[in-house]
């Protein structure tokens, strides 16, 4: 069965909480992350329903199309007739913005992340072309230019080492959205443990309190801790289309792809990812690449 | 939370220029003395005050102006995008928000955590305009006030399981210029009593005179504008924006926001020229946009005529043009291009006249001049 495959970019214009539910270690709200990594994510199913969400507000929740791409209204009595044509991966970290000593943040990425990336390119036949970056020292970080300081970020301190990211910069720019003179400025990639206790430690985690509106005083047992992705992070999503699964109106994988790609995104590239979106959280800017077939 | 940094860290005495001042403010205290292996910050003498000192060095212009203007331009597009409105306020006096953060000098303080500006999140302002909404009826009978909560606003009992979401998406309000910080002083006269009244039978805990005032230096914003964005989650409620903005409005010019409004913090005002430097932005955009589609559309020898033409006056265009093709710049089906596009700028210019017969000393000229572009054109 063949499929048509595309890349999303996403790079969130507002802070971003996929909430993981449970708490952990203080947060009373944390955000999804990968089980094995502990790298923040959005899961897939999460990403899917934001999707469909936003294609039945733009399309109507009866349009055919938006049964064949995801399948067909878990309500409705026809939930088992066929799935849904459109495969959403998980929402990815690529680059996580670190506050700085040296500038107001960074993008940190590390080489497993950066590696993930090109086998995940190589999956869907988009190719990713840059070179990894080599063994990184614990202490060092690598930038496309130096300036002779060292490098702070959080409480950390790092020395400096250039390298050439141009190809880097040029694939991340394309897949982001980011233009690359500001990537080139603020891209940073430090050793896998490093990135790791940042991608723990360096998201943010905001106190919240409720009102009491006649007392002005904070309700009773209302503060909550809720962890959320800064803005400007950058995650991003594979998606494959296949042939649609009803049998009697088939479409076929490309028409899948476009669905999204041009009809949903083409015109309007913002997603709302996650939760609290009343109070702004969770919008992303969508970047698409896709495979150009010749 | 807040524990010193090992000695041989060796981090910068005073906060880089370009740092992110929230970074440096919530990780970087240095004020500390070690006493019988202890770390303590000193008590305030007559030369030195740990606390104050320090809050002075993050006082003063935080933020990268370029960052903020982008990152206004960007919220603005996502909020109009999605049919909302911005909208700027201006601090009438301090303001100060994210007091009940932990830190060293007792007073926290609320970051964005990419700008390095302090800010206000989405979710205290659509607090602070719900806190409008409930304390003000509009003028509304009490049932379609309280249809009018759960419609901006969602269900307010999320016990059990919320029946609605809001019908509004309320943005952080950020500032698009660099804020002014301070360091403020706070002076509560009666400690004992506000931290041990409630106790009852403790020392001192009755409010007197003769407490000892504490002097407590906390940070302020002294001066800043903070962009406000709006949007309706549904097409329907689009008509009601206006009256979500007048909310927000007098809520911000009544109720305040962030910490301390009954010390007169928090106030805004509404900033009549932002819809004005909006709208101004806009066109600009749209022409830009305009300007770039139009360039788009031009073959390679147009945008090189255009180029030449661009410095020169446009009274000169048609003999720059020529001057330049009869020395030779430009060759076969290009130089037959400019040939044409020189005629078109002379008959603009009522400058065409190579049949001219007649004695008229200017129109010879013209006519020579129309002669020599025909025989480019005839190539």
């Amino acid at each position: 069965m063949t499929s048509n495959n595309a890349l999303i970019g996403l790079w969130t214009e507002t802070s971003l909480h996929a909430g993981a539910g449970g708490s952990v270690e203080g947060i009373d709200l944390p955000i999804q992350r990968e089980a094995h990594s502990s790298w923040p994510c959005v899961y897939g199913s999460a990403v899917k329903g934001a999707l469909r969400a936003k294609a039945e507000d733009k399309f109507g929740k009866d349009n055919t199309s938006i049964k064949f791409v995801f399948g067909p209204d878990s309500d409705s009595d026809s939930a088992s007739e066929h799935a849904g044509a459109l495969l959403v991966g998980d929402a990815r970290l690529l680059l996580l913005p670190v506050r700085s000593l040296n500038s107001h943040f960074k993008w940190v990425t590390c080489p497993a992340i950066l590696e993930r990336l090109q086998r995940d390119g190589r999956r869907l036949g988009i190719p990713l072309d840059f070179a990894l970056p080599q063994k990184i020292d614990k202490t060092k970080v690598l930038l496309a230019e130096i300036d002779g300081n060292d490098l702070f970020l959080e409480e950390y301190r790092f020395s400096t080492e250039e390298a050439e990211l141009t190809n880097m910069v040029q694939t991340l720019s394309r897949l982001s959205g980011i233009d690359e003179s500001t990537l080139t400025a603020q891209l940073v990639i430090v050793h896998n443990d490093q990135f790791n206790y940042l991608s723990r430690y360096a998201t943010s985690v905001a106190a919240h309190i409720a009102i009491d509106n006649n007392s002005k005083t904070v309700r009773k047992g209302a503060l909550w801790y809720e962890e959320t992705l800064p803005p400007e992070t950058v995650l991003y999503c594979a998606l494959s289309a296949y042939r649609s699964r009803d049998d009697k109106n088939s479409l076929p994988a490309d028409a899948i792809l476009n669905c999204i790609t041009q009809d949903l995104l083409g015109a309007s590239p913002y997603l709302q990812l996650g939760g609290n979106e009343t109070v702004g959280m969770g919008w992303c800017k969508v970047a698409i690449n896709q495979h150009q077939q010749a | 939370m807040s524990a010193p940094l090992y000695q041989n860290y060796h981090v910068h005495e005073e906060k880089p220029d370009n740092a992110h001042a929230g970074l440096w403010f919530d990780r970087f205290f240095n004020r500390y003395r070690v006493n019988n292996q202890d770390w303590e910050i000193p008590k305030p003498n007559d030369h030195q005050d740990a606390k104050r000192d320090w809050t002075k060095t993050v006082s003063g212009p935080v933020g990268q102006d370029k960052q903020l203007a982008e990152y206004t331009e960007r919220q603005t597009a996502l909020v109009r995008h999605l049919n909302g409105r911005n909208q700027r306020y201006q601090t009438d006096w301090h303001f100060v928000t994210g007091m009940g953060n932990p830190h060293p000098v007792e007073n926290g303080f609320s970051w964005h955590p990419t700008l390095g500006v302090p800010y206000l999140a989405g979710s205290a302002v659509k607090g602070l305009v719900r806190a409008w909404v409930e304390n003000n009826d509009d003028g509304l009978p009490i049932a379609e006030q309280k249809e009018r909560l759960k419609r901006w606003f969602g269900t307010e009992n999320k016990d059990d399981v919320a029946e609605q979401t809001g019908g509004f998406i309320f943005f952080d309000a950020i500032p698009d210029q660099k804020p002014n910080l301070l360091c403020d002083i706070m002076t509560p006269h009666m400690g004992d009593w506000y931290s041990d009244g409630d106790q009852g039978n403790v020392d001192n805990a009755i409010p007197a005179d003769w407490h000892e005032p504490v002097p407590i230096p906390f940070l302020a914003v002294k001066k800043a504008r903070l962009v406000f964005g709006i949007a309706p989650r549904l097409p329907a409620l689009a008509e009601e924006l206006d009256a979500v903005f007048d909310a927000l409005t007098n809520a911000l010019e009544w109720l305040g926001a962030g910490a301390k409004t009954a010390a007169g913090y928090g106030y805004f005002s509404p900033d009549a020229n932002f819809l004005h430097e909006q709208e101004a932005a806009f066109a600009r955009q749209a022409q830009a946009l305009a300007e770039q589609r139009r360039q788009a559309t031009l073959s390679p020898i147009d945008k090189k005529i255009e180029d030449f033409l661009k410095p020169i006056q446009a009274a000169e265009h048609d003999t720059r043009l020529l001057q330049a093709l009869e020395e030779g710049a430009w060759q076969g089906e290009d130089a037959k291009v400019v040939a044409q596009k020189i005629k078109t700028l002379m008959e603009d210019a009522g400058k065409w006249m190579p049949d001219f017969t007649g004695e008229n000393k200017k129109k010879c000229k013209f006519k020579q001049r129309s002669q020599n572009v025909l025989k480019y054109l005839q190539g």
